[in-house]
């Protein structure tokens, strides 16, 4: 089982366990960053896009054990 | 009833005399506020030839329909003139309380023309104008002045003041309202300081009329509830701006060492979490509720911010990682009055023109020593500071280097790097006042998003589309950071403060106008197609790491994507707004000429 290492950006903490922006999730092989979403009880439309180790990524992406998977909150100007 | 205080207050500043004329109820009901109202007193004041720096050159402050208001995101002030950094119009947006306590004071807007003889200070106190000496002033850091304002005054209205820079009519010079809140762009602050005018500060006990409070209030509490505090817009409260960095340096449009990439190495030094860690206050403007500001010390250094733009292009576009210089340089700007931005991207073209031989300026990417003696340098006009202060346009025809001058009209590159994001690169081409980050944000499609960020299709309407809800946006005078804010939203504020139904469909043709009137002044100022353009690196240097590897945008491709923009705004192929396109609108026959 894949362990992945999740950040969550932004608005998105309030979805981690325990409020931390970083989290540990165990997924099965072949789950893609929208599978991740789901897992976590984020709405796909409360995200504005992935990231896996430091690039942005699909949401059809599917990341690989001990990967960095990042999700970002959607932003405006800045 | 309206929220219209109903008066422009108009000050010379060469006879030191005033008068209250009644709001122009026309032009109101055509532009609102804030920015397309300030564009349209600015239309009957200037002309193509009008140097921004003369007497003549008007500097109008106007509030928004909302301020004073407890509508959300709405305790912003625009302040539109001319800029003496690109010659085009020139609108800002500054933080703070001075927008609503300026219409308590019973006023929409201030129009400043003149030159005072000695330097003054204008206190607006109800109904009541002061001309105050500010000769014991002149020269003091924009936080100084506001304090010895406060100090002299016995109160603690907002003051809107320049530091040296402006003074020194620097074409970057910012104008600092309460400590660490700027109009920061296009050199607003050198405008203020050709008039002589150090500081502005405004006391109002009045009110504010809106129609049907009961109605007004039910539909407000509705917005913040559904639109406000949502989690489009609560990274603003959160992390605030420099949740951007991890964003961008992902995405691969994190400005670093003048553009040269796109991701920094070092870029984990400046993100949100690590200036949480030195978090140790924070602010909100009159009447927001996201209170996106923070107060930040690290070590002897302390500042409200730094933001997004400051921590890209004063950190990473100059390859500095170390905070604690980005946040004393972040400080000493706020002070003396510079934008960060401009003053950033100038810093960064100084690095490159060294590291590439082409003339040693004296600066180095990732050295902060002389790095930090800039600031003071470029306020005060003192040896190579005088260069610097002039911009990267200036700096590119005086030791070369064109082809990675980042710069639009004369107007440095924001944060936001346009080959990893082509609709960007439009949005800085066509923006009326130089690259500019805040006219239309397609990046928060593209790169930021889950639109293609490397083709041109979608891309003008895209652009058009974000000029207009933001031309509107700033007009009403509403917060970038209600980023969820669109035309219905919008329609409702207004028809909420007006007393009249206003539909989604008359703000976004509002907007449309809007953004005409400023083209054309700026078409009158002799701005066409061939100003429209984008540094040659975007075109010819490909992006050498991160997820825009190997991205420019193809000049043919980059000259469609400006064809389709004009053909879809009316205009012609040089990019001047047709007349049939200007009655459409309803753009006044005497503007138009």
């Amino acid at each position: 089982m894949p362990r992945i290492e999740v950040t969550l950006h932004g608005s998105l903490r309030r979805y981690a366990p325990g409020g931390s922006a970083l989290t540990e999730v165990r997924v099965d092989e072949g789950m893609t960053l929208g599978g991740i979403l789901e897992l976590l009880g984020i709405a796909r439309h409360s995200v504005s896009f992935g990231a896996v180790n430091g690039r942005k990524a699909a949401f059809d992406r599917v990341p690989c054990d001990g990967d960095k998977v990042a999700f970002f909150s959607p932003f405006s100007g800045g | 009833m309206t929220s219209y205080a109903g008066k422009i207050l108009r000050v010379d500043l060469g006879s030191k005399t005033y008068r209250l004329e009644p709001l122009n109820l026309e032009w109101a009901r055509d532009y609102y506020g804030g920015k397309g109202l300030g564009y349209r007193y600015l239309a009957s004041l200037i002309d193509g030839d009008t140097d921004p720096l003369s007497p003549q050159c008007p500097l109008v402050l106007m509030t928004g329909v909302s301020a004073g208001t407890v509508v959300p995101c709405s305790g912003k002030l625009a302040v539109i003139t001319k800029s003496p950094a690109t010659g085009t119009v020139l609108d800002c947006s500054i933080g703070g309380s001075f927008g609503s306590i300026l219409k308590y004071a019973g006023y929409d807007g201030v129009i400043f023309t003149g030159r005072a003889q000695k330097p003054v200070y204008v206190y607006i106190n109800d109904g009541k104008v002061e001309f105050r000496d500010a000769e014991g002033l002149w020269g003091k850091g924009a936080s100084d002045t506001e304090m010895a304002i406060r100090e002299e005054l016995g109160a603690r209205p907002p003051v809107l003041a320049i530091g040296p820079a402006g003074e020194n009519l620097v074409p970057m010079a910012c104008i600092t309202s309460e400590f660490y809140r700027q109009a920061g762009r296009g050199g607003v602050g050198a405008v203020m300081g050709s008039k002589n005018l150090k500081a502005v500060a405004v006391n109002g006990t009045g009110k504010v009329n809106v129609p049907g409070i009961s109605a007004f209030m039910a539909d407000l509490k509705r917005l913040v509830k559904e639109d406000v505090l949502t989690d489009s817009n609560l990274w603003a409260q959160t992390d605030g701006t420099p949740a951007l960095v991890e964003a961008t340096n992902s995405a691969g449009i994190l400005p670093t060492r003048n553009f040269q990439e796109g991701t920094f190495e070092a870029f984990e030094n400046l993100t949100s979490s690590t200036l949480k860690g030195h978090r140790v206050g924070k602010k909100a403007c009159h009447s927001c509720p996201l209170a996106c500001g923070n107060y930040v010390e690290v070590n002897q250094a302390r500042v409200e911010g730094p933001e997004y733009e400051t921590l890209a292009l004063v950190g990473s576009n100059c390859g500095i990682s170390d905070l604690e210089a980005v946040v004393a340089f972040n400080a000493a700007c706020d002070d003396l009055g510079l934008d960060t931005i401009s003053a950033g991207g100038a810093m960064a073209f100084a690095m490159e023109l060294a590291e590439r031989g082409v003339h040693d300026l004296g600066f180095r990417f990732g050295d902060t020593t002389k790095y930090l003696e800039a600031p003071g340098l470029i306020a005060r006009g003192e040896g190579i500071g005088a260069e610097l202060g002039k911009g990267v346009k200036h700096l590119a025809e005086k030791y070369g280097g064109a082809e990675y001058a980042m710069h639009v009209k004369g107007l440095e590159f924001p944060a936001y790097e346009p080959r990893g994001s082509w609709g960007m690169g439009l949005a800085y081409a066509t923006s009326d006042r130089g690259a500019c980050h805040m006219r239309a944000w397609p990046v928060g499609d593209e790169a930021l998003g889950n639109v293609n960020p490397f083709t041109i299709e979608g891309k003008a309407q895209l652009v058009i589309d974000g000029q207009h809800k933001n031309s509107i946006k700033f007009s009403l005078v509403l917060c970038d950071f209600w980023g969820s804010s669109n035309f219905e939203t919008m329609a409702a504020v207004a028809s909420g403060c007006l007393g009249r139904a206003i539909t989604a469909q008359e703000m976004e043709k509002a907007g449309e106008r809007i953004w005409n009137l400023g083209r054309l002044l700026n078409v009158k100022a002799g701005f066409r197609r061939e100003h429209d353009v984008l540094p040659a690196r975007v075109h010819d240097d490909p992006m050498p790491s991160g997820s825009a590897q190997g991205q420019v945008i193809p000049r043919d491709e980059f000259e469609r994507m400006l064809s389709e923009y004009y053909s879809l705004r009316g205009w012609d192929h040089q990019g001047v707004p047709t007349a049939s396109k200007l009655e459409g609108l309803g753009i006044d026959k005497d503007v138009a000429k």
